[in-house]
């Protein structure tokens, strides 16, 4: 791109053409939006954590939590297991907090709602309509939408800003709101569901997150209650130096559905930034949940400079009898990831599903992959997991498949695939497979594979760029975990796929 | 003597459809149910299998009740 910024551009080429040759083949939402912000202080200490609990109207027993998890984060050791690397990060130089000035208190019209703000919503594709109630304005939630409805709560840095549809999922009796309200309006749910599926020790970025979090999600459905749209969260860092920790809290009651939505973005910069976030999935006796993510995080640029550091730990608790999870991730941003959406097969006859598409381009390190530990009788559990490697970047899947004594007639089938696109590039697998019963079954199917030239002068044969075609190739090689996402992220995620391995070839 | 004029579908020609239609409609539900039950990790071989079995039985049942 620095090339083409030294051209001279010929004459008659009018500036749009100019602007769409310099936005292909970069990051798309590396803009940053102009805002006034108020920040904590830098650093994170009792009194930073204290601090976020007062601006989130918090209640004794929260900041007591928080504090607790902080004391143990104080005396644990920052993992080095994963096959990633990266300078050491200063916890102490960075922001914890960081909200715009204008959302101190929820603005009541579209009016006094700060007009960057909107714009920013508006260039990162949420339509006009989604705005005022992403703005709070009363009554707008009741206008008709087009098309399918999908609820949103959009959280920007350190704040959820708003959440859409809430009064038609209340009409069905879904809680769906930002975590800080959760806290204030429905502590009891909070109280009881918090921490139980991914305790405040339970690993050194996920006991960090459970002191300093600061907004997420949390949705509630009541028993016997079928989500009548899709849900979804939209994770936007704009702030420099500030790090995002948020928490999403998913509650399924008996005998209900849920399909949860999440995506991301991150201003382009040449520094790096930290988000370590912490999802919790509680799933009763015959509910089922699906959880989708396209993590699209700024990758930093071709030299391995900037980017975001996401260090996420997802867990799902299937507690009742024949309660469902799926998991469907599309890993595309992100300097180093470092993530496994795990599912605990609790109840019996409970299913666990785990699809994952992971690319890395340029210098990016991914580590992720699932683990699945199946507790009950008759448990079944699946992972498809297709890791993408170009330039000079490191893919690694890491799976556990866990069969516990009582977990009997309980079955897993894991296939993981590799590509390889360029000779610099590694992918790396790292299986666990645990069975402690004889009755169980478990599956294991690998294959590492380059994109083959073949198939490459073939479809060059038929009019397509070299670009083109390795997306094609790249695409069926990802489709069983295409097929498995919600249509609305499907199309996204194919593209996202695409832009993501250019300048991967040639 | 005319000849009496040939009925379009006679009984013996569909009950000898059946015995190659319904083995095959078997096969494929055998196969459809397996794609959208995935999670029983049911073998292909053994529900096309079973699926061809089931239907050729149907057929047998259904020729020697009408034939």
């Amino acid at each position: 791109m620095a090339a083409l910024d030294q051209t001279q551009v010929k004459e008659g080429v009018d500036q749009e053409t100019v602007d769409a040759v310099r936005e292909a083949g970069t990051y798309k939402y590396g803009w940053e939006t102009e805002i006034e912000m108020e920040y904590a202080p830098k650093g994170v200490n009792p009194d930073i954590v204290r601090l976020i609990s007062d601006k989130n109207q918090e209640p004794e027993w929260m900041t007591e939590w928080r504090l607790s998890a902080f004391e143990r984060w104080t005396k644990m050791d920052e993992p080095k297991w994963a096959m990633v690397s990266y300078p050491e990060i200063d916890f102490q130089d960075q922001y914890y907090y960081a909200r715009p000035k204008s959302m101190e208190e929820k603005p009541k019209s579209l009016d006094d709602v700060d007009p960057k703000l909107l714009a920013t919503y508006e260039k990162l594709g949420i339509p006009l309509k989604e705005q005022k109630i992403l703005a709070g304005v009363e009554g707008a939630e009741t206008a008709p939408a087009e098309g399918r409805k999908v609820a949103v709560d959009a959280v920007f840095d350190s704040v959820s800003v708003g959440t859409t549809f809430q009064a038609e999922l209340k009409k069905a009796g879904v809680i769906f709101c930002s975590i800080s309200e959760a806290i204030r309006e429905h502590p009891e749910l909070v109280k009881k569901y918090l921490g139980t599926v991914v305790p405040a020790s339970d690993n050194f970025y996920a006991t960090l997150n459970s002191a300093v979090f600061s907004d997420g999600s949390f949705v509630y459905v009541p028993p016997g209650v079928r989500c009548p749209m899709e849900l979804s969260t939209y994770f936007r860092i704009n702030a420099e130096n500030t790090g995002q920790f948020e928490r999403t809290l998913i509650i399924a009651d008996k005998g209900s559905y849920v399909s949860y939505l999440e995506g991301c973005t991150a201003p382009q910069r040449d520094t790096t930034q930290l988000h370590a976030a912490v999802v919790e999935i509680i799933i009763e006796e015959d509910a089922e949940v699906k959880y989708s993510t396209v993590q699209n995080w700024y990758p930093g640029d071709e030299n391995g400079k900037g980017g975001i550091y996401n260090f996420v730990t997802k867990r799902a608790d299937c507690r009742g009898d024949r309660s469902k999870v799926m998991w469907t991730q599309v890993e595309t941003g992100s300097a180093v990831t470092w993530k496994y959406p795990s599912c605990i097969l609790r109840g019996d006859d409970s299913q666990g599903e785990f699809y994952s598409i992971a690319i890395a381009n340029n210098y990016q390190q991914a580590d992720t992959g699932t683990k699945m530990v199946h507790l009950g009788k008759n448990t079944k559990s699946r992972i498809v997991s297709k890791g993408i490697s170009a330039g000079k970047a490191q893919n690694t899947y890491r799976g556990l498949v866990s069969m516990h004594p009582k977990a009997k007639d309980s079955r897993n089938y894991t296939q993981c695939d590799s590509l390889l696109i360029g000779d610099k590039c590694g992918a790396h697998t790292v299986p666990y497979i645990e069975v402690r019963n004889n009755s169980s079954r478990v599956e294991h199917e690998a294959t590492t594979s380059k994109v083959d030239d073949d198939q490459l002068f073939y479809c060059r044969q038929r009019g397509m760029d070299e670009e083109e075609a390795v997306a094609l190739v790249v695409n069926g090689f990802c489709k069983d975990v295409l097929q498995a996402l919600p249509m609305e992220f499907a199309m996204e995620a194919q593209q996202l796929v695409a832009i993501s391995l250019e300048g991967s070839v040639g | 003597m005319t000849p009496k004029p040939r009925q379009r579908f006679r009984k013996d020609d569909v009950l000898t459809v059946l015995g190659y239609a319904l083995p095959v409609l078997g096969g494929l539900l055998g196969v459809a149910y397996v794609n959208t039950n995935y999670m029983d990790f049911i073998n292909p071989v053994w529900a096309v299998g079973g699926g061809a079995l089931l239907g050729w039985i149907i057929a047998r049942v259904i020729r020697k009740t009408l034939g």
